[in-house]
Protein backbone atom coordinates (compact mmCIF):
# COMPACT_ATOMS: atom_id res chain seq x y z
CA UNK A 1 0.00 0.00 0.00
CA UNK A 2 1.32 3.44 -0.88
CA UNK A 3 1.88 5.76 2.03
CA UNK A 4 3.26 8.57 -0.13
CA UNK A 5 3.00 11.90 1.72
CA UNK A 6 0.16 14.03 0.46
CA UNK A 7 0.43 17.70 -0.40
CA UNK A 8 -2.73 19.14 1.14
CA UNK A 9 -2.39 22.38 -0.85
CA UNK A 10 -2.82 20.38 -4.04
CA UNK A 11 -6.35 19.47 -2.93
CA UNK A 12 -8.43 22.37 -4.14
CA UNK A 13 -11.41 23.82 -2.34
CA UNK A 14 -13.80 23.17 -5.22
CA UNK A 15 -15.70 25.27 -7.73
CA UNK A 16 -18.04 26.80 -5.14
CA UNK A 17 -15.40 28.83 -3.28
CA UNK A 18 -13.77 29.67 -6.63
CA UNK A 19 -17.00 31.20 -7.95
CA UNK A 20 -17.67 32.96 -4.64
CA UNK A 21 -14.32 34.71 -5.01
CA UNK A 22 -15.76 36.88 -7.77
CA UNK A 23 -18.05 38.64 -5.26
CA UNK A 24 -15.87 40.52 -2.75
CA UNK A 25 -16.71 39.57 0.82
CA UNK A 26 -18.81 36.50 0.00
CA UNK A 27 -16.11 34.06 1.17
CA UNK A 28 -15.69 36.06 4.39
CA UNK A 29 -19.46 35.95 4.88
CA UNK A 30 -19.38 32.16 4.48
CA UNK A 31 -16.62 32.05 7.09
CA UNK A 32 -18.79 34.06 9.49
CA UNK A 33 -16.49 37.12 9.33
CA UNK A 34 -19.20 39.73 8.83
CA UNK A 35 -17.07 42.82 9.44
CA UNK A 36 -14.35 41.64 7.06
CA UNK A 37 -17.03 40.80 4.49
CA UNK A 38 -18.43 44.33 4.66
CA UNK A 39 -14.95 45.87 4.47
CA UNK A 40 -14.06 43.69 1.46
CA UNK A 41 -17.23 44.55 -0.44
CA UNK A 42 -17.16 48.26 0.38
CA UNK A 43 -13.43 48.71 -0.39
CA UNK A 44 -13.70 47.04 -3.82
CA UNK A 45 -16.93 48.83 -4.73
CA UNK A 46 -15.64 52.24 -3.60
CA UNK A 47 -12.41 51.80 -5.57
CA UNK A 48 -14.33 50.88 -8.72
CA UNK A 49 -16.78 53.77 -8.42
CA UNK A 50 -13.94 56.18 -7.63
CA UNK A 51 -12.67 55.36 -11.13
CA UNK A 52 -16.10 55.36 -12.74
CA UNK A 53 -16.60 59.17 -13.02
CA UNK A 54 -13.26 59.34 -14.88
CA UNK A 55 -13.49 56.38 -17.24
CA UNK A 56 -17.23 55.62 -17.45
CA UNK A 57 -18.27 53.82 -20.63
CA UNK A 58 -14.68 53.89 -21.92
CA UNK A 59 -14.15 50.73 -19.87
CA UNK A 60 -16.25 48.93 -22.50
CA UNK A 61 -13.84 50.12 -25.20
CA UNK A 62 -11.00 48.47 -23.25
CA UNK A 63 -12.84 45.15 -22.94
CA UNK A 64 -12.10 41.99 -24.94
CA UNK A 65 -15.21 42.23 -27.13
CA UNK A 66 -16.72 44.39 -29.81
CA UNK A 67 -20.41 45.42 -29.60
CA UNK A 68 -20.64 45.64 -33.41
CA UNK A 69 -19.05 42.24 -34.12
CA UNK A 70 -20.95 39.59 -36.08
CA UNK A 71 -20.01 36.82 -33.69
CA UNK A 72 -22.20 36.51 -30.56
CA UNK A 73 -19.10 35.52 -28.55
CA UNK A 74 -17.31 38.73 -29.45
CA UNK A 75 -20.41 40.74 -28.52
CA UNK A 76 -20.67 38.94 -25.18
CA UNK A 77 -17.01 39.64 -24.47
CA UNK A 78 -17.85 43.35 -24.28
CA UNK A 79 -18.69 42.54 -20.66
CA UNK A 80 -15.27 40.98 -20.06
CA UNK A 81 -12.56 43.37 -19.01
CA UNK A 82 -9.71 42.18 -16.84
CA UNK A 83 -8.96 42.61 -14.02
CA UNK A 84 -12.22 44.50 -13.34
CA UNK A 85 -14.28 41.35 -13.88
CA UNK A 86 -12.74 39.91 -10.71
CA UNK A 87 -14.82 42.55 -8.90
CA UNK A 88 -17.89 41.21 -10.67
CA UNK A 89 -20.83 43.02 -8.98
CA UNK A 90 -19.47 46.55 -9.40
CA UNK A 91 -18.05 45.93 -12.85
CA UNK A 92 -21.15 44.28 -14.26
CA UNK A 93 -23.36 47.02 -12.79
CA UNK A 94 -21.11 49.67 -14.36
CA UNK A 95 -21.06 47.86 -17.72
CA UNK A 96 -24.82 47.48 -17.83
CA UNK A 97 -25.30 51.16 -16.93
CA UNK A 98 -22.88 52.23 -19.65
CA UNK A 99 -23.81 49.75 -22.38
CA UNK A 100 -25.07 51.45 -25.50
CA UNK A 101 -24.30 50.20 -29.00
CA UNK A 102 -25.64 53.30 -30.78
CA UNK A 103 -23.04 54.93 -33.09
CA UNK A 104 -22.92 58.10 -30.97
CA UNK A 105 -22.22 56.08 -27.83
CA UNK A 106 -19.51 54.09 -29.59
CA UNK A 107 -17.86 57.34 -30.67
CA UNK A 108 -17.95 58.51 -27.05
CA UNK A 109 -16.22 55.29 -25.94
CA UNK A 110 -13.35 56.02 -28.32
CA UNK A 111 -12.77 59.56 -27.06
CA UNK A 112 -9.86 60.02 -24.64
CA UNK A 113 -10.73 61.43 -21.21
CA UNK A 114 -8.87 63.64 -18.77
CA UNK A 115 -6.98 61.57 -16.20
CA UNK A 116 -8.07 58.36 -17.93
CA UNK A 117 -4.74 56.64 -17.18
CA UNK A 118 -5.31 57.07 -13.46
CA UNK A 119 -8.97 56.07 -13.78
CA UNK A 120 -7.99 52.93 -15.69
CA UNK A 121 -5.50 51.97 -13.01
CA UNK A 122 -8.02 52.54 -10.20
CA UNK A 123 -10.65 50.42 -11.96
CA UNK A 124 -8.06 47.68 -12.49
CA UNK A 125 -6.92 47.96 -8.86
CA UNK A 126 -10.51 47.29 -7.72
CA UNK A 127 -10.37 43.96 -9.57
CA UNK A 128 -6.96 43.10 -8.13
CA UNK A 129 -8.13 44.03 -4.62
CA UNK A 130 -11.12 41.71 -5.07
CA UNK A 131 -8.72 38.93 -6.10
CA UNK A 132 -6.62 39.46 -2.96
CA UNK A 133 -9.73 39.41 -0.75
CA UNK A 134 -10.69 36.14 -2.47
CA UNK A 135 -7.19 34.77 -1.81
CA UNK A 136 -7.55 35.75 1.86
CA UNK A 137 -10.89 33.94 2.01
CA UNK A 138 -9.40 30.83 0.40
CA UNK A 139 -6.56 30.85 2.90
CA UNK A 140 -9.00 31.01 5.83
CA UNK A 141 -11.02 28.12 4.34
CA UNK A 142 -7.82 26.12 3.94
CA UNK A 143 -6.87 26.80 7.57
CA UNK A 144 -10.27 25.51 8.71
CA UNK A 145 -10.04 22.42 6.51
CA UNK A 146 -6.46 21.37 7.20
CA UNK A 147 -5.51 23.21 10.41
CA UNK A 148 -7.39 21.10 12.93
CA UNK A 149 -8.36 22.47 16.31
CA UNK A 150 -5.24 24.62 16.71
CA UNK A 151 -4.55 25.99 13.22
CA UNK A 152 -0.86 26.79 12.57
CA UNK A 153 -0.02 30.45 12.05
CA UNK A 154 2.05 31.50 9.03
CA UNK A 155 4.79 34.12 9.43
CA UNK A 156 2.65 36.43 7.29
CA UNK A 157 -0.79 36.30 5.69
CA UNK A 158 -0.29 34.65 2.25
CA UNK A 159 -2.84 36.92 0.55
CA UNK A 160 -1.12 39.99 1.98
CA UNK A 161 2.23 38.71 0.67
CA UNK A 162 0.74 38.33 -2.81
CA UNK A 163 -0.77 41.82 -2.63
CA UNK A 164 2.55 43.35 -1.52
CA UNK A 165 4.29 41.61 -4.43
CA UNK A 166 1.74 43.06 -6.81
CA UNK A 167 2.77 46.58 -5.81
CA UNK A 168 6.49 45.96 -5.21
CA UNK A 169 7.81 42.68 -6.66
CA UNK A 170 9.68 40.72 -4.01
CA UNK A 171 8.20 42.59 -1.02
CA UNK A 172 5.88 39.67 -0.31
CA UNK A 173 8.86 37.29 -0.09
CA UNK A 174 10.61 39.66 2.31
CA UNK A 175 7.46 39.72 4.47
CA UNK A 176 7.29 35.92 4.38
CA UNK A 177 10.93 35.57 5.43
CA UNK A 178 12.83 35.06 2.15
CA UNK A 179 14.40 38.50 1.75
CA UNK A 180 17.30 37.62 -0.57
CA UNK A 181 15.13 35.56 -2.89
CA UNK A 182 12.55 38.36 -2.95
CA UNK A 183 15.25 40.87 -3.83
CA UNK A 184 16.45 38.67 -6.70
CA UNK A 185 12.98 37.97 -8.12
CA UNK A 186 11.83 41.57 -7.66
CA UNK A 187 15.01 42.88 -9.28
CA UNK A 188 14.46 40.62 -12.29
CA UNK A 189 10.88 41.86 -12.78
CA UNK A 190 11.86 45.51 -12.32
CA UNK A 191 14.73 45.22 -14.77
CA UNK A 192 12.62 43.66 -17.53
CA UNK A 193 9.92 46.28 -16.94
CA UNK A 194 12.48 49.12 -16.99
CA UNK A 195 14.07 47.88 -20.23
CA UNK A 196 10.60 47.73 -21.78
CA UNK A 197 9.78 51.25 -20.64
CA UNK A 198 13.07 52.65 -21.97
CA UNK A 199 12.65 50.85 -25.31
CA UNK A 200 9.14 52.22 -25.73
CA UNK A 201 10.05 55.73 -24.64
CA UNK A 202 7.70 55.35 -21.68
CA UNK A 203 4.66 54.60 -23.86
CA UNK A 204 4.69 50.81 -23.70
CA UNK A 205 2.19 50.72 -20.84
CA UNK A 206 -0.89 52.60 -21.98
CA UNK A 207 -4.36 51.11 -21.63
CA UNK A 208 -5.80 53.59 -24.10
CA UNK A 209 -3.45 52.32 -26.83
CA UNK A 210 -2.95 48.64 -26.06
CA UNK A 211 -5.69 47.54 -23.67
CA UNK A 212 -5.22 43.78 -24.11
CA UNK A 213 -1.47 44.01 -23.42
CA UNK A 214 -2.26 46.19 -20.43
CA UNK A 215 -4.19 43.33 -18.81
CA UNK A 216 -0.88 41.47 -18.41
CA UNK A 217 1.21 44.59 -17.74
CA UNK A 218 -1.10 45.44 -14.83
CA UNK A 219 -0.04 42.24 -13.07
CA UNK A 220 2.85 44.43 -11.92
CA UNK A 221 0.68 47.01 -10.14
CA UNK A 222 3.52 49.29 -9.06
CA UNK A 223 4.78 49.52 -12.63
CA UNK A 224 1.39 50.18 -14.15
CA UNK A 225 0.73 52.83 -11.46
CA UNK A 226 4.02 54.54 -12.36
CA UNK A 227 3.00 54.46 -16.02
CA UNK A 228 -0.47 55.80 -15.20
CA UNK A 229 0.88 58.72 -13.17
CA UNK A 230 4.12 59.61 -14.93
CA UNK A 231 4.61 58.30 -18.46
CA UNK A 232 1.04 57.65 -19.66
CA UNK A 233 -0.12 61.28 -19.72
CA UNK A 234 3.08 62.45 -21.50
CA UNK A 235 2.80 63.57 -25.10
CA UNK A 236 4.73 61.64 -27.70
CA UNK A 237 7.27 64.08 -29.03
CA UNK A 238 9.65 61.65 -30.68
CA UNK A 239 9.68 58.16 -32.13
CA UNK A 240 10.52 55.56 -29.41
CA UNK A 241 13.50 53.25 -29.83
CA UNK A 242 11.30 50.17 -30.28
CA UNK A 243 7.67 50.51 -29.22
CA UNK A 244 6.67 46.92 -30.02
CA UNK A 245 9.53 45.44 -28.03
CA UNK A 246 8.73 47.78 -25.14
CA UNK A 247 5.08 46.66 -25.06
CA UNK A 248 6.08 42.98 -25.16
CA UNK A 249 8.77 43.32 -22.47
CA UNK A 250 6.53 45.20 -20.04
CA UNK A 251 3.91 42.51 -20.67
CA UNK A 252 6.50 39.81 -19.93
CA UNK A 253 7.42 41.67 -16.72
CA UNK A 254 3.75 41.57 -15.67
CA UNK A 255 3.54 37.84 -16.32
CA UNK A 256 6.80 37.30 -14.42
CA UNK A 257 5.27 39.17 -11.51
CA UNK A 258 2.27 36.83 -11.56
CA UNK A 259 4.75 34.02 -10.85
CA UNK A 260 6.32 36.15 -8.10
CA UNK A 261 2.90 36.78 -6.50
CA UNK A 262 1.93 33.10 -6.55
CA UNK A 263 5.33 32.12 -5.15
CA UNK A 264 5.06 34.72 -2.35
CA UNK A 265 1.68 33.23 -1.42
CA UNK A 266 3.16 29.72 -1.46
CA UNK A 267 6.22 30.69 0.61
CA UNK A 268 3.98 32.19 3.32
CA UNK A 269 1.60 29.23 3.10
CA UNK A 270 4.43 26.74 3.65
CA UNK A 271 5.47 28.43 6.88
CA UNK A 272 2.16 27.11 8.24
CA UNK A 273 1.83 23.93 6.18
CA UNK A 274 5.33 22.74 5.24
CA UNK A 275 5.60 20.19 2.46
CA UNK A 276 6.02 16.72 3.89
CA UNK A 277 9.51 15.32 3.38
CA UNK A 278 9.43 12.33 1.04
CA UNK A 279 11.78 9.97 2.84
CA UNK A 280 12.35 6.33 1.93
CA UNK A 281 10.53 5.23 5.07
CA UNK A 282 7.43 7.20 4.11
CA UNK A 283 7.31 6.03 0.50
CA UNK A 284 6.80 2.32 0.22
CA UNK A 285 4.88 0.16 -2.13
CA UNK B 1 19.40 48.63 -35.67
CA UNK B 2 16.20 47.40 -34.06
CA UNK B 3 17.12 43.77 -34.81
CA UNK B 4 20.59 44.27 -33.32
CA UNK B 5 19.10 45.69 -30.11
CA UNK B 6 16.69 42.77 -29.87
CA UNK B 7 19.46 40.21 -30.33
CA UNK B 8 21.65 41.96 -27.74
CA UNK B 9 18.81 41.95 -25.21
CA UNK B 10 17.67 38.38 -25.83
CA UNK B 11 20.16 36.57 -23.57
CA UNK B 12 19.94 38.87 -20.51
CA UNK B 13 16.12 38.89 -20.71
CA UNK B 14 16.10 35.10 -20.96
CA UNK B 15 18.32 34.93 -17.86
CA UNK B 16 16.02 37.29 -15.91
CA UNK B 17 13.00 35.15 -16.81
CA UNK B 18 14.94 32.02 -15.80
CA UNK B 19 15.62 33.58 -12.39
CA UNK B 20 11.89 33.99 -11.71
CA UNK B 21 11.08 30.50 -13.01
CA UNK B 22 13.86 28.77 -11.03
CA UNK B 23 13.21 30.73 -7.82
CA UNK B 24 9.96 28.82 -7.38
CA UNK B 25 11.96 25.65 -6.67
CA UNK B 26 14.53 27.13 -4.26
CA UNK B 27 14.52 28.96 -0.96
CA UNK B 28 17.68 31.02 -1.44
CA UNK B 29 19.02 33.45 -4.02
CA UNK B 30 22.31 31.54 -4.39
CA UNK B 31 20.65 28.26 -5.37
CA UNK B 32 18.28 30.13 -7.67
CA UNK B 33 21.15 31.84 -9.51
CA UNK B 34 23.04 28.59 -10.00
CA UNK B 35 20.06 26.92 -11.62
CA UNK B 36 19.14 30.04 -13.62
CA UNK B 37 22.51 30.01 -15.42
CA UNK B 38 22.13 26.36 -16.38
CA UNK B 39 18.53 26.84 -17.48
CA UNK B 40 19.39 29.89 -19.60
CA UNK B 41 21.96 27.73 -21.39
CA UNK B 42 19.36 25.06 -22.07
CA UNK B 43 16.84 27.65 -23.29
CA UNK B 44 19.47 29.10 -25.63
CA UNK B 45 19.96 25.67 -27.16
CA UNK B 46 16.22 25.35 -27.63
CA UNK B 47 16.14 28.85 -29.17
CA UNK B 48 18.88 27.89 -31.62
CA UNK B 49 16.96 24.72 -32.51
CA UNK B 50 13.77 26.71 -33.03
CA UNK B 51 15.64 29.17 -35.23
CA UNK B 52 17.02 26.34 -37.34
CA UNK B 53 13.56 24.78 -37.74
CA UNK B 54 12.09 28.13 -38.77
CA UNK B 55 14.94 28.71 -41.21
CA UNK B 56 14.38 25.23 -42.63
CA UNK B 57 10.65 25.88 -43.05
CA UNK B 58 11.44 29.17 -44.76
CA UNK B 59 13.77 27.43 -47.20
CA UNK B 60 11.17 24.75 -47.82
CA UNK B 61 8.28 27.08 -48.46
CA UNK B 62 9.89 30.20 -49.92
CA UNK B 63 13.18 28.90 -51.21
CA UNK B 64 16.69 30.37 -51.03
Amino acid sequence: MSTQPTNLAARGLGWGPFAMGFVPGLLQLRLGQTTRAVVAFVSCTLLFFAAWPIVGERLLYWSLGDPLADSPLSRALVFVSLPELLNAPAYLLGSLLAFDDAPTALRLQRMPRDFEHLGAWLAGASGMLAAFWAAAGHWQLRLRRDGGEAPPQPTADPALCAALSWLVPGLGHARAGQRDKGLLMGGAVLLVFAIGMVASGGHGVDRADASVWWMAQNLFGGGSLFAALVTGPLERVSEPMDLQMGVVLTCVAGLMNLVVMVDAYTVAERTAFPLPAASTEEVSS
Amino acid sequence: MSLLIRIALYVPILWLIAIVVCAQHHGTARATLQEAFARTGRWLLWSAGLLLVMFGLELLMIGW
